[in-house]
């Protein structure tokens, strides 16, 4: 049976609904998500500015608009949120920001593109259990933000 | 490409409810609703469009089992001009434009897809294309590569 046309691809319908066809794959995709804002390598408010600046460049509003409840809760600075196109040069982010921020754009970019010097960067600033859970959250908000964009998601 | 990993510890050592969720993620993504060498050819397309050598290199034997044909890899960036039946040159063009400009996948690409899948498997191709990429590039971006570029069966 097809999907029927006025719900796959409208705005009144969500990516949630349409992979809950698929009950099992998409519950396990929600554990990975809920586990992702749970783990304490890295701190929520981390994740959300880094979750923000890919939706900036890939150009998902609904992903723009959506706080994570964990990056709320963990005091996620919204005037921070605001600058967040500006992050080289507003001081007001930390050099820990500035480091995760970069990276992230690099690995929307381009994985190979990650040089050492980066890479050591990052464990430098986040630790080595920081820097992998930074890279698979990023890999994961990337391609979740494409998901929405390519079915019209009119909500997160 | 890089063999010398950038870490010493993974993912399981550092966050082991995310690297369980993501073994997960990843047991319950096989057997699915479409057909394996389609979900052959949409991973190997991803690994390409990731830049990732393991990705692009795997092959699973359970496809080629399958029909699954060496050269039906020629075109999966340009499937409109390979020989591939429409049912995978419609999946192409979705993890195409999944991939490098989502909101390129049009109204009568919708209307295609439609036709040749179901809801269930339509969720399963928009799971697959969200589950390949980030394993891709933490495999790459913390030095996991393997040295040699040739294909691995598995």
């Amino acid at each position: 049976m097809s999907v029927p046309r006025d719900q796959l691809a409208t705005n009144e319908k969500s990516f949630e609904w349409i992979v809950s066809q698929r009950p099992r794959y998409a519950a396990a995709l929600a554990d990975i998500e809920a586990a992702l804002w749970q783990q304490e390598a890295l701190a929520p408010s981390l994740l959300e500015f880094c979750r923000l600046r890919i939706a900036q460049l890939l150009g998902c509003g609904v992903a723009l608009v959506h706080r994570t409840p964990e990056a709320v809760a963990g005091g996620l600075d919204e005037s921070l949120v605001s600058s967040l196109s500006r992050w080289p040069t507003d001081t007001r982010f930390s050099d820990q920001e500035r480091v995760c921020l970069g990276y992230a754009e690099q690995l929307l970019i381009d994985a190979q593109g990650v040089s050492d010097k980066e890479a050591d960067r990052v464990i430098d600033a986040i630790g080595q259990g920081g820097f992998l859970v930074l890279t698979y959250a990023c890999g994961l908000f990337e391609t979740t933000q494409r998901a929405r964009l390519t079915i019209g998601a009119g909500r997160w | 490409m890089r063999s010398v990993p950038r870490t010493d510890v993974t993912l399981e050592d550092v966050a082991p409810d995310l690297a369980a969720a993501q073994a997960r993620f990843m047991a319950v993504a096989y057997p699915g609703a479409v057909d394996l060498v389609t979900r052959e050819l949409l991973r190997i397309l991803s690994g390409r469009l990731s830049h990732c050598t393991i990705c692009r290199n795997l092959r699973l034997r359970a496809a080629i089992d399958r029909g699954f044909d060496e050269s039906m890899v020629n075109h999966l960036e340009d499937p409109a001009n390979s020989d591939l039946p429409d049912h995978q040159q419609i999946v192409l063009r979705l993890a195409n434009a999944f991939l490098t400009a989502p909101k390129s996948f049009s109204d009568e690409d919708w209307v295609v897809l439609e036709r040749h899948y179901t809801a269930e498997q339509i969720a399963e191709l928009l799971l697959d294309l969200v589950r390949f990429r980030p394993g891709s590039k933490l495999t790459v971006a913390s030095g996991r590569e393997p040295d040699i570029d040739e294909l691995i069966y598995w």
